[in-house]
């Protein structure tokens, strides 16, 4: 064996341990001074994170609040929607074959699927899960249970969504839901989260504060794959408040059926309080479109579709009157002394106001009226001359007394017309507005709230649709505001008994609707639509249908005491008295049997 | 003397049982992990005591006999070797498998040793023995990384040549090996595994992918930061308890401790590593032989690489190798390899003890 000496004490090899030693204490320093960062100036960071990273929460969705009719009849309520996703992670290789499998029993191209499905996978994290359908049908549901073995990656979770009693009839009255905008997220921030569906028209919107609820979560415990291994906590969702409406919810079903195939609305009112009974308008929409926010496709075509089956006409369409503002003009001229109920007019058919004739609807004339059948048999020569001695200044004044040019304070989305105002008229003009065209347009609303007033007395009452919120009164949302008319009762009586005449009088202009049980008034009103100069001269029922005049007819019952009172307009339908006037007819006859 | 063997073996099994403490908190649940670490603690107390009563001469004269068992053992890894995560690095008897290259760490130190024993040059190694060296160095390290278990490979190079330079370098050549360094890294980048390359992207970044490659760093530097200054107790790191941490109880057991038992817990292992690393560099001063006190800057240099791998990883400031930290994670290679090694480092203390004579 050769080994060599060695004199581990000499300085060269000192030297070499040494330095061993320096070179591990400043390696030990280097660890130390970096645990120091982690474990002390860095601890609360990471104490967090490894917080977060063991618990994670998750959102439990709340049930909308319950929509009830007066009766108590749910209106809108919940069903649960199944989504079904897939977690690419979980399946990994054969996610294709699921999703091959999926596009069969859903129906969906499969070319179409694994496109969204490569894409979602290049910008999400494996075990993000690809929505690949929402609100999945029943059968889907129960063909996938099946098949779950078979499936491997699929994840189905159950939200609450809202649902309809009727998905069209109560549309343009609840308004529809949508996804949450960037801008309503900046004003309501803090409340909402991004994706969150919220009320965006009618009472979805305006009860949302109480409809929405308390959304819930779960604190679950996680591995590092995102699975759950335990709820820690949890805090049930809350659901909304419940909402009771004015609405008679038969009465509005009905209502929508009377206007099928026709443009126009249709709304009865409790003329004592205010109280909407029934709110329909057509075209209407689907509201089950909305209630998970809306394909942009479909947005479209509501968009795009000429007959506006978004557009809200009970309370934000604008009308010309037409004859229906006759009864306002009345009032005026009796009260301001102009006219006393026995003056009699001449009706030749015509009237020369400057050096333009003025005709009457009916040609050949009325002959000598007296103020009940001018109202009852619509004379528009009569009006003609009440418009003149009154001029513009009282025609506004009495106007925006029964409410017309301004908001009527119903909780919808409303116009607020147009009344003639400081512009200044030509005789001629204002004895157009006399018999309401020209410078006059109203919308339906404002129309049936105007003619309550006449009805129940002199009271201008606010309509209202919200009855109240959960078990309190629901004052705060839609309260009652009742406002007595400055207008002197014999008056009211004179212009009331008019109305009466046109439905039970001879020469009433909706006659054919008498009826003895049901104690009817009314005012018809045909709202003329601009025309081309070669249609002057056609009848109605030879128009085509854009240039057809409005139909318009307000009636309440009964006479004595009325309980109701409704208003219909028909779009493009020509007369009022033979198109609007039955529609009225048949919501009272429906009223009073809904009531036994 | 004989007192420097029984502090270092003391301080040693120390670490082992802290280990065995930290294992089973993260394993209890689930498997036996720290009653087979047990039984590996004590068959390698056994195997120390074994050793340190051995005359480490006989070392010199086995050590071709060793390398080639070594070389073997590797061989035979890469061929029926058993698999886990990605590579061959075990092999199987009955249900205890073991790890040759960790025992290729011990080969390469008695080769070395011997080497510079034989060949040595007061002025400095020339090329002809560092290309000698190399060689015998690179053999086994080649058939590591073959497995491929680049995290081994390196540390057995690491070691030898370490060992080399302590021995006598000359300047010039210590400048050549830089720019061969230099140079290599790039072309070393080229040959590299995607895998490989992606932990030392993530590395200088680990936010950039927080739960794809930067998963295990980031996760580790979680549990060391939450832990604070006194920990959240044994058994509660819920880090690792909840598997957000990888080879929880091999490679990264270091962060779990720090998660449970925070900074005051880390400083005592760290002492503890001092301890023994002061210790066993006193030992070198014993010997008679140059074969004997390079045999224990070996095995010092060897600890030192570990250590200082394992708790640069853990914490972030090293890209993720497989390398566990010498006596406290699980493996029972790796614990055998290391008491072996402070049982031949310790057996030089006799050098001193019987004042054998140098020829």
């Amino acid at each position: 064996m050769r080994f060599h000496p060695h004199n581990p004490e000499s300085p060269s090899f000192k030297k070499k341990v040494y330095s061993i030693y320096i070179i591990f204490s400043v390696i030990t320093c280097v660890i130390l001074l970096r645990l120091i960062y982690l474990q002390g100036i860095r601890y609360e960071r990471f104490w967090r994170l490894s917080e977060r990273n063991r618990i994670r929460n998750e959102v439990l969705y709340p049930e909308r609040g319950y929509i009830f009719d007066r009766n108590g009849i749910i209106i809108g309520d919940n069903r649960p929607s199944f989504d079904l996703y897939i977690i690419p992670e979980e399946c990994e290789e054969r996610c294709k074959f699921t999703l091959q499998k999926l596009s069969s029993i859903l129906n969906i191209d499969f070319s179409f699927l694994e496109a969204g499905y490569n894409e979602w996978i290049k910008n999400h994290r494996p075990f993000e899960p690809f929505p690949v359908k929402m609100d999945i049908s029943y059968e889907s549901l129960i063909k996938i249970e099946a098949e779950k073995f078979f499936l491997p990656g699929i994840y189905i979770t159950e939200i609450p969504v809202r649902k309809y009693r009727n998905d069209v009839a109560f549309s343009h009255l609840l308004g529809h839901l949508g996804e949450i905008s960037e801008n309503e997220l900046k004003v309501l921030k803090g409340k909402y989260s991004l994706g969150d569906i919220i009320g965006k028209t009618g009472i979805e919107a305006v009860a949302e504060n109480f409809l929405k609820g308390e959304k819930g979560w779960e604190q679950i415990e996680v591995d590092a794959l995102g699975r759950k291994i335990e709820v820690l906590s949890i805090k049930n969702p809350v659901r909304g408040s419940p909402v009771y409406l004015t609405i008679d919810a038969r009465l509005q079903e009905f209502a929508h059926s009377l206007l099928e195939g026709k443009r126009g609305t249709i709304i009865a009112m409790n003329p004592k309080n205010g109280e909407i009974l029934a709110y329909a308008v057509h075209p209407s929409f689907r509201a089950s479109d909305f209630v998970r926010g809306i394909e942009k496709i479909k947005w479209q075509e509501y968009t795009s579709n000429e007959k506006a089956p978004l557009f809200n006409r009970g309370s934000f369409a604008l009308y010309p009157p037409g004859s229906t503002i006759k009864p306002f003009f009345a009032i005026a001229a009796l009260e301001e002394g102009l006219i006393n109920p026995n003056s009699k007019v001449n009706c030749p058919g015509f009237i020369w106001i400057g050096n333009r004739k003025f005709r009457c609807w009916k040609k050949e004339g009325h002959g000598v009226v007296s103020l009940i059948n001018a109202i009852s048999a619509s004379c528009d020569v009569y009006f003609y001359k009440v418009a003149l001695l009154l001029g513009k200044e009282k025609m506004a004044k009495y106007l925006s007394l029964f409410g017309f040019g301004k908001e009527t304070g119903i909780v919808l989305k409303e116009k607020k017309g147009l009344i003639p105002a400081s512009e200044s008229f030509t005789p001629g003009e204002i004895a157009n507005i006399g018999i309401g065209q020209g410078a006059i347009l109203v919308t339906p609303i404002q129309l049936l709230r105007a003619y309550a007033a006449i009805v129940n007395g002199g009271y201008l009452v606010k309509p209202r649709v919200i009855m109240k919120i959960s078990e309190k009164d629901g004052v705060e949302l839609d309260p009652l505001l009742i406002e007595k008319l400055p207008i002197k009762e014999k008056t009211l009586e004179i212009i009331k008994e008019a109305l009466f005449e046109v439905v039970n009088g001879e020469r009433g202009t909706a006659r054919w609707l008498r009826s003895k049980t049901l104690e009817m008034g009314g005012k018809t009103g045909t709202a003329q639509v601009v025309k081309l100069e070669k249609y002057k001269f056609y009848k109605e029922e030879d128009l085509p249908e854009k240039y057809r005049d409005h139909a318009l007819f307000v009636g309440f019952s009964p006479y004595r005491d009325p309980e109701i009172i409704v208003i219909a307009i028909i779009e493009h339908g020509g007369h009022g008295s033979t198109r609007a006037a039955p529609l009225v007819k048949k919501m009272i006859e429906k009223y009073y049997e809904l009531k036994k | 003397m004989r007192r420097d063997f029984y502090i270092i073996l003391f301080t040693a099994i120390l670490i082992a049982v802290t280990g065995i403490i930290n294992i089973y908190s993260i394993t209890h649940h689930s498997s036996p992990h720290w009653l087979r670490q047990t039984v590996w603690l004590i068959i390698s107390v056994i195997a120390a005591l074994i050793l340190f009563r051995i005359d480490y001469l006989r070392l010199y004269n086995m050590k071709w006999i060793l390398y080639l068992f070594t070389l073997i053992l590797l061989l035979m890894v890469d061929i029926i070797g058993m698999e886990g995560g990605g590579a061959r690095r075990w092999l199987k008897l009955g249900s205890w498998s073991f790890q040759p290259s960790e025992l290729a760490k011990l080969t390469i130190i008695i080769i070395i040793s011997s080497f510079i024993d034989e060949k040595w040059k007061p002025e400095g190694w020339d090329t002809k023995d560092l290309i000698k060296a190399f060689l015998l160095i690179f053999i086994p390290a080649a058939l590591v990384l073959v497995q491929p278990d680049l995290g081994t490979a390196g540390i057995l190079i690491i070691i030898g040549g370490l060992l080399m330079i302590i021995s006598g370098m000359r300047r010039k050549t210590i400048f050549y090996i830089f720019l061969f360094f230099i140079i290599s890294i790039p072309i070393l980048w080229i040959f590299m595994l995607d895998y490989q390359k992606a932990r030392i992207i993530t590395l200088l970044n680990p936010y950039s992918d927080p739960l794809g490659k930067g998963y295990h760093i980031l996760q580790s530097i979680i549990a060391i930061g939450s832990g604070g200054i006194t920990g959240k107790g044994f058994g509660r790191g819920t880090q690792s308890a909840l598997k957000f941490l990888p080879s929880r109880h091999t490679d990264f057991a270091f962060s779990v401790w720090c998660e449970e038992h925070g900074f005051i817990g880390a400083v005592f292992l760290l002492a503890l590593y001092a301890i023994l690393i002061f210790m066993l560099l006193r030992i070198s001063f014993y010997a008679k032989r140059r074969f004997g006190s390079f045999l224990v800057l070996g095995i010092v240099v060897m600890f030192i690489v570990e250590i200082t791998i394992n708790m640069f990883m853990v914490s972030g400031m090293f890209p993720v190798v497989g390398v566990p930290l010498p006596f406290f994670s699980y493996g029972g290679s790796s614990l055998l390899v290391s008491f072996m090694g402070i049982g031949i480092a310790c057996s030089i203390i006799w050098d001193r003890i019987t004042r054998r004579l140098v020829q």
